[in-house]
């Protein structure tokens, strides 16, 4: 009996040693909050090179700024400074108590209000069915045809899918028509795998459309092997006649990779702004002392050319945009312009 | 080891394997039992987080124990834990850590003195997942291990109905299975999740270290019954590819079936 209390005892003691097991903890002070921050970028970070991102300038300018007398909202307005300079979107810092802020995003409500699919329904289009992709609530997703026009019309306002291969059955509905306006304005992005099976129906065949690598070293230009992604025919339905994608400044992320794959094809037009520019997928969540959290991208994907558009987007064939008073005053200039495009390059109407 | 104590081991050995042999009917050969317990974990990986991690769960075990020839044993095991850990007082860093292994050992009883304490060593196969989620997947990480252990036990028979048992298992060499730096979400979530299951680098102990050790006391209910309480410490470390330490400590309480 006396070994049994002996090993209680030991175990006593062992529910209370963290210390001395897992080592002090980070200590929660203004200073070593910022030091974690910029150091995990420093060493993850994916995209200082394709950027051209002078990383050490942000810690010379704003370390001097933190003390340890530095308030929560100082410091949440440095490291909102911090990632702002970044430029992507795809990187964000979050606070249960403070805030929420993801770099790059500052003009998404100006873009947001520039697009309206209860105008687009309304007016430009007939023949309407919601899509149910996914259990979200606050997803739009819509196959239509263009008024007196034959022309077929989707919307999707993310890349997800419980089934990946619904688009066969998007094509059944609207297949038929001479061209399809495929519109991914205030698309969010989603899953790459999917827009690969989206695009896949669209298809002339099997292309090398972008490589991606991953931040794996000290030094900003540390990265993996490039993997290489192919576009390839997928599905039962395949559609080759003209397609127009539309986009703005909010399409991104998977939204932009599959137009990497839409971008290889002969009949293929991209019209409206430029694309958000934000490739790379996110890093697991990130956490500090303060408990503050975020996340940032890792990857950097290039075109088979070497070339990355991280922080450029896709440049559209055509470039329109619409203004807050174009909605207001019930227009879609995209629309009508990608309309008036396939009239003026094929003759459809 | 000198070549005295040497030729007494080899002496020694064979002499209480055959005495032990004389008495084996005696015992049931087969035990069949079910543990339930509490545990404590405390947890970095600066994969995941550079905080430190601590919290507590539960646990379960089914067990199979079967007395081969000369008293060696042949065991198996199925555990399962799962424990909500999070950074002290932090707000929203709740996180789920759920380990799962199975396990077979063979221990080959060295020695046996007065049938009162028995010394055993022997290896152990054995399949460890270990994963901690936070929020659903937003952040995860894993310390997965298949692979040879050295085992060693020491059973001490206070009296007919009082036994107490300690043994310690350390992994030698396996496949261990740990996330890149940065990226693996992708490998994850888009590739194959199974993946981080066992693709992982074969590696000798240095590269890793884990130390299982387990002390139970036996209490004898009947000719066919024990009570067992058991207290778990186990260690695991590496840098591979950032450092990652975990000790859970744990507290079960459980029966046998002897056949």
């Amino acid at each position: 009996m006396k070994n049994t209390i002996l090993f209680v005892f030991i175990a006593m003691i062992c529910f209370s040693c963290e210390k001395a097991v897992l080592g002090e903890p980070e200590v929660d002070t203004p200073e070593n909050n910022f030091e974690l921050l910029w150091s995990d970028f420093n060493e993850n970070y994916g995209l200082f090179e394709a950027r051209e991102w002078n990383w050490d300038s942000i810690y010379m300018v704003y370390r001097p700024q933190v003390t340890n007398q530095t308030s929560d909202d100082e410091l949440w307005d440095i490291f909102k400074n911090m990632i702002s300079y970044l430029d992507d979107s795809h990187t964000f810092i979050y606070s249960p108590d403070v805030d929420f802020f993801a770099s790059g995003s500052e003009e998404d409500d100006l873009v947001e209000a520039e697009f309206s699919l209860d105008l687009l329904k309304d007016k430009y289009l007939e023949n309407i069915e919601d899509l149910a992709l996914t259990d979200a609530e606050n997803e739009s997703h819509v196959t239509a045809k263009i008024q007196d026009k034959n022309i077929g019309y989707i919307y999707l306002s993310e890349i997800e899918a419980n089934d990946e291969d619904f688009m066969d059955d998007v094509l059944k509905k609207i297949g038929q028509h001479d061209a399809i306006i495929f519109d991914i304005r205030n698309n969010t992005g989603g899953d790459d795998a999917i827009g690969a099976s989206i695009a896949g129906r669209f298809a002339d065949g099997k292309h090398l459309v972008y490589t991606v690598q991953t931040r794996n070293g000290p030094n900003h230009n540390d990265f993996t092997e490039p993997v290489s992604y192919f576009t390839e025919i997928h599905g039962q339905e395949n559609y080759r006649k003209p397609i127009i994608i539309l986009t703005d400044k909010i399409t991104v992320s998977a939204a932009e990779t599959m137009l990497f794959h839409f971008k290889a094809f002969d009949l293929v037009s991209q019209i409206g702004d430029t694309t958000a520019g934000d490739f790379s997928d996110v890093s697991m969540r990130r956490f500090l002392p303060n408990g503050w959290q975020y996340q940032y991208s890792i990857m950097q994907y290039l075109k088979p050319s070497g070339e990355s558009l991280d922080g450029i987007g896709h440049i559209p064939f055509i470039q329109v945009r619409n203004s807050i008073s174009d909605i207001e005053m019930q227009e879609d200039k995209v629309i009508e312009r990608a309309i008036m495009f396939l009239f003026d390059e094929y003759g459809i109407e | 080891m000198n070549k005295k104590s040497l030729l007494l081991l080899l002496f020694i050995v064979p002499i209480s394997q055959w005495a032990q042999s004389q008495d084996e009917t005696k015992f049931p050969k087969n035990r069949i039992g079910v543990q339930v317990g509490l545990n404590n974990l405390l947890f970095k990986d600066l994969v995941f987080s550079p905080l430190n991690y601590n919290g507590q769960g539960i646990s379960g075990t089914v067990f199979y124990q079967r007395i081969i020839k000369r008293r060696n044993l042949l065991t198996s095991s199925v555990n399962f834990s799962s424990t909500i850990i999070a950074a002290g007082d932090i707000s929203g860093t709740r996180t789920v850590n759920q380990k799962f292994s199975v396990e077979l050992n063979y221990l080959y009883c060295l020695t046996s003195i007065k049938n009162r304490f028995n010394f055993y060593t022997g290896g152990r196969l054995s399949s460890h997942i270990d994963n901690t989620s936070f929020e659903d997947g937003d952040a995860i990480t894993y310390f997965n291990f298949h692979g040879l252990s050295l085992a060693g036990r020491f059973d001490y028979h206070l009296n007919d109905r009082h036994q107490l048992i300690s043994t310690m298992k350390i992994p030698i060499w396996g496949n261990l299975v740990r996330p890149v730096q940065t990226g693996w979400d992708n490998e994850f979530f888009e590739e194959s999740g199974l993946a981080t299951l066992y693709n992982g680098e074969f590696v000798f102990i240095g590269n890793f270290f884990r130390i299982e050790w387990a002390n139970f006391y036996q209490y004898k209910l009947s000719k066919k019954i024990d009570l067992t309480f058991q207290i778990d410490i186990q260690y695991f470390q590496t840098s591979k590819p950032a450092l990652v330490k975990m000790m859970k400590t744990q507290v079960s309480i459980g029966s046998n079936l002897k056949f």
